[in-house]
């Protein structure tokens, strides 16, 4: 008997994705208003320009568009997706949402009870519990250190006024990045994005993002009914554009970044059979972010992979990695590079990185160049330069408290 | 045959995904940084 085939063909619709970012995260936020700009960026698309929330969905779903947002420590983002057919009215119910938003009360009310329910939840896990901890420890009284999504106290003091005013404050044309992807020409693209900025507010006076100081090293042992230890050890190195982003970046997929393939996983995992996963990871942020490592392991083992840790760390750094380690670091990284613009999302997700973080044009095109060019000795000079386990702080949730 | 079609078809996908990404970047009047990748025929997702 002959196989049956169905076949199915892909029609592509034309579209534009719009993204539209804010200098305002949570590094926005002060310990007394923190959760302020995470629910300022939440309540966005609750209702504009006297529309009601459901009437604004509604609208958006009637023309086949798709909004988001995204919220982390530096940024604050709005997207749009449309057919290129139905642009015009997308982008105009767009602008409304960016330059109009209502912040009803009654939804500030009903959203801060999410918010306190969810915070309330996340402190009975140990994973959220040592995340918090975490970055506390190593960042202090930088706003980095605040939990992004506020604390049950600090929520529950917000008013409406407290968000008009951070969005007049922070939503603001002079500051905003936006990125445009896909169907337009770029005259179309000039006036959507000249109709998106000029209903923005302007303030010539934004405050600097605070520099990270330096600060004590931490041991914090927290104890939790969880099985197993959650251990998480680090401290704030690179910030974006920084000089030693290579070197630090191709040395720490060596070293923690590759997963399966990498040192600690080689060191805690393969040859002594302690944990499941362990990484590391340089997360940059405006200012110096979190490098940062960690590992689940039973609470009896916790010690000895701290141990395995430290040791593979000072090892590496003052060994750097082989020329064959370093070789199949930099496969892995360029190998896979091109297949990661296969799509306008991908596209506008380096595009958009690039612009809020004012890479230059060329950055992509230059990447696997220089990724290519790192050698070990620039990784040793970096690590030596940047990485002191002196300063690191520890967070372990699920021992028993010494 | 149908090994030639694939073979044609990851060729295909290969040099596309290759293909130079063209950003354009302004600002607008009012301060804003434009980003602006024209592509009238990539897939959508």
């Amino acid at each position: 008997m002959a196989h049956k085939f169905i076949l199915l063909k892909t029609i592509v619709y034309p579209v534009v994705d719009v993204n539209v970012m804010f200098s305002a995260g949570s590094v926005r936020d002060s310990k007394q208003t923190n959760g302020v700009a995470s629910m300022t960026n939440h309540l966005m698309f609750s209702g504009s320009a006297g529309m009601s929330e459901q009437k604004l969905m509604n609208s958006f779903a009637d023309i086949g568009a798709q909004i988001g947002s995204n919220f982390n420590r530096d940024q604050s983002s709005f997207s749009l997706r449309t057919l290129s057919e139905e642009k015009s009215e997308a982008i105009e119910l767009f602008k409304v949402v960016l330059q109009k938003p209502n912040f009803d009360k009654e939804i500030l009310d009903r959203e801060a009870k999410r918010y306190v329910a969810n915070i309330a939840q996340a402190e009975t896990m140990p994973e959220a519990i040592a995340t918090k901890r975490f970055m506390k420890s190593i960042y202090g009284e930088h706003p980095y250190g605040l939990p992004s999504s506020g604390t049950i106290d600090s929520i529950n003091r917000i008013k409406v006024a407290h968000l008009k005013k951070f969005y007049k404050e922070f939503y603001v044309a002079n500051q905003a990045d936006i990125v445009i992807v896909g169907d337009v020409t770029k005259a179309e693209a000039e006036l959507i994005a000249k109709d998106i900025s000029s209903g923005l507010p302007v303030n010539n006076n934004i405050k600097a993002i605070p520099d990270v100081k330096k600060v004590e090293k931490q041991e914090t042992r927290i104890s939790h009914p969880a099985k197993q230890a959650h251990l998480y050890y680090g401290v704030p190195i690179m910030k974006r554009n920084d000089p030693d982003f290579f070197p630090l970046y191709v040395g720490n997929h060596v070293l923690g970044g590759s997963g399966f393939g990498s040192r600690l996983t080689y060191e805690i995992r393969e040859k002594k059979g302690l944990v499941y996963s362990v990484y590391s990871y340089f997360m940059p942020l405006t200012k110096k972010g979190p490098f940062e490592v960690a590992l689940q392991t039973s609470k009896d083992q916790v010690d000895e992979a701290m141990g395995l840790i430290k040791t593979t760390i000072q090892s590496f750094i003052e060994n750097g990695p082989s020329e064959s380690e370093l070789q199949a670091s930099k496969d892995n990284i360029t190998g896979g590079f091109a297949l990661r613009f296969g799509s306008n999302q991908k596209i506008m997700n380096y595009v958009s990185m690039m612009a809020f973080y004012n890479y230059p044009l060329d950055y992509l095109k230059t990447y696997t160049d220089k990724v290519n060019a790192v050698t070990v000795d620039q990784i040793k000079t970096a690590f030596k330069k940047r990485v002191d386990l002196n300063e690191f702080s520890t967070v372990i949730v699920g021992v028993d408290e010494r | 045959m149908f090994i030639n079609r694939l073979v044609l078809l990851i060729l295909f996908f290969s040099s596309y995904a290759h293909a130079e990404l063209s950003i354009q970047n302004w600002k607008t009047p009012n301060g804003s940084q434009v980003y602006f990748v024209e592509n009238h025929s990539l897939p959508c997702r």
